[in-house]
């Protein structure tokens, strides 16, 4: 597995097994802690900021706003990164230090500039609307992740998941939509 | 174009630059629109969420792994060194122990190198919040290691409104506290009802199981594990690797 030299495509990391994700983890996580040292941060924080620039980069290939590959992987995964540890640093009060320069970094963080990085956090009707969804049955669940998280298509569902038509993943989704709105319901009265 | 049809498109980004421009249009004068729209947009947003969460659990998985094998390498190249002195002195009884201890398994070091406590991935906590219910006090509690008042809340939740993972952390929080059998109990409980963490209730059981040095019982959760999920395979193929 080691010696695989293929590319990881978009469409392996749209798939994201374990092997591949752990694959992108490895081949970049010195190349950017490497880069993340230089920056007044600590060794736990780099590797956080690591793991959250991966997540972000990761949930933009989900929602499309990635839709093909402009630079390499890492390329995106430091745009990302930087972005963070600024953000990191500001949050922290450390100064920016006078070896590097901002220009620098927004020029390069250019090509992220499309991308959903900051992610407000839930408001109350989605705390619940979560608590609901962590309810259903798990074939809901995974159903709904694949077309609102993973963006297929009906028809990909149904090939991927063995239904016999797309009426029927459509059926069933409607299903699972009316019983999430039904626990809400019940919720609220 | 159909309202439904336009929403099914947008969700799984198809959407042409038209039919946003009729999308926005409508967002602006139809308000059952708007509320479908928002809904969905809002189950995406809880979604997205959720997974990022368990992303970042993964990676954390990978990190761990990767500093784990650094360990290894470090601790098997001083034994060595060690092993290597003590067999030119007595050679046959310094090997006898060294491939006595190579060829059996260890089975608290391969515990203590798998475990890591499941995190809150489900119960949101935001400041001020936590007193607002007997499930918010529960989480807080486990977030911040106090295991015992997390059960003691978990076990006051009405059974009726008790959501599928509160025994999946029932059983995280008695393992922290050794309570072994109880954790057995509540995690098979999560596989039996096909909860959302079956899978991560195989892969504790199997930890269990190797801490209580039961090797079937080990094999027999890593197979189930391996058989009907994705979480953690790798890392299951690997302790089953060192199980045989």
């Amino acid at each position: 597995m080691q010696n695989e030299q293929a590319e990881v495509t978009l469409e392996d990391l749209r798939i994201g097994s374990d092997s591949v994700l752990r694959k992108v983890y490895e081949e970049n996580r010195d190349k950017f802690l490497n880069y993340a040292r230089r920056f007044n941060l600590s060794e736990d924080e780099n590797v956080d900021v690591y793991q959250d620039a991966y997540v972000i980069f990761y949930d933009n290939v989900m929602n499309g706003k990635i839709e093909r590959f402009t630079s390499s992987i890492s390329t995106y995964l430091f745009s990302i990164g930087k972005y963070l540890i600024f953000d990191r640093m500001r949050k922290n009060k450390k100064t920016v230090g006078s070896n590097f320069d901002l220009s620098i970094v927004k020029d390069e963080a250019a090509s992220i500039d499309h991308l959903e990085i900051d992610t407000p956090v839930l408001t109350r009707e989605q705390q619940l609307l979560r608590q609901h969804f962590g309810a259903l049955g798990k074939q809901c669940r995974e159903l709904l992740t694949l077309f609102y998280y993973r963006g297929f298509t009906i028809q990909e569902i149904m090939e991927s998941e063995n239904y016999n038509s797309e009426n029927v993943v459509k059926a069933a989704k409607s299903r699972c939509m009316k019983s999430l709105r039904e626990r809400i319901k019940a919720n609220a009265s | 174009m159909d309202k439904e049809i336009l929403l099914y498109r947008y969700f799984s980004n198809q959407l042409t630059e038209q039919e946003n421009t009729q999308l926005q249009e409508l967002l602006k004068t139809d308000s059952d629109f708007r509320q479908q729209f928002d809904f969905e947009s809002s189950l995406k947003r809880i979604i997205k969420d959720k997974e990022n969460k368990d992303l970042k659990t993964k990676l954390g998985g990978f990190e761990k792994a990767i500093s784990e094998k650094k360990a290894v390498r470090t601790l098997w190249y001083g034994n060595f060194g060690k092993w290597s002195i003590a067999a030119s002195v007595v050679l046959l009884v310094g090997l006898g122990w060294f491939f006595n201890n190579l060829f059996s398994t260890n089975y608290e070091e391969l515990y203590e190198n798998n475990f890591q406590q499941y995190p809150n991935t489900v119960y949101s906590i935001t400041r001020g919040e936590s007193a607002k219910s007997i499930e918010g006090d529960a989480f807080v509690a486990y977030e911040t290691g106090d295991f015992q008042k997390a059960l003691y809340n978990f076990h006051a939740i009405n059974e009726e409104d008790r959501n599928d993972y509160v025994d999946f952390y029932m059983a995280q929080s008695y393992l922290q506290i050794n309570q072994m059998e109880k954790s057995k109990e509540h995690f098979q409980k999560v596989i039996d009802e096909n909860g959302e963490f079956a899978a991560e209730a195989h892969w504790y059981l199997a930890l269990i199981a190797i801490k209580q040095e039961d090797n079937e019982m080990a094999k027999q959760q890593l197979n189930e594990l391996i058989s009907k999920y994705d979480y953690n395979k790798d890392k299951a193929i690997e302790l089953l690797s060192e199980l045989n």
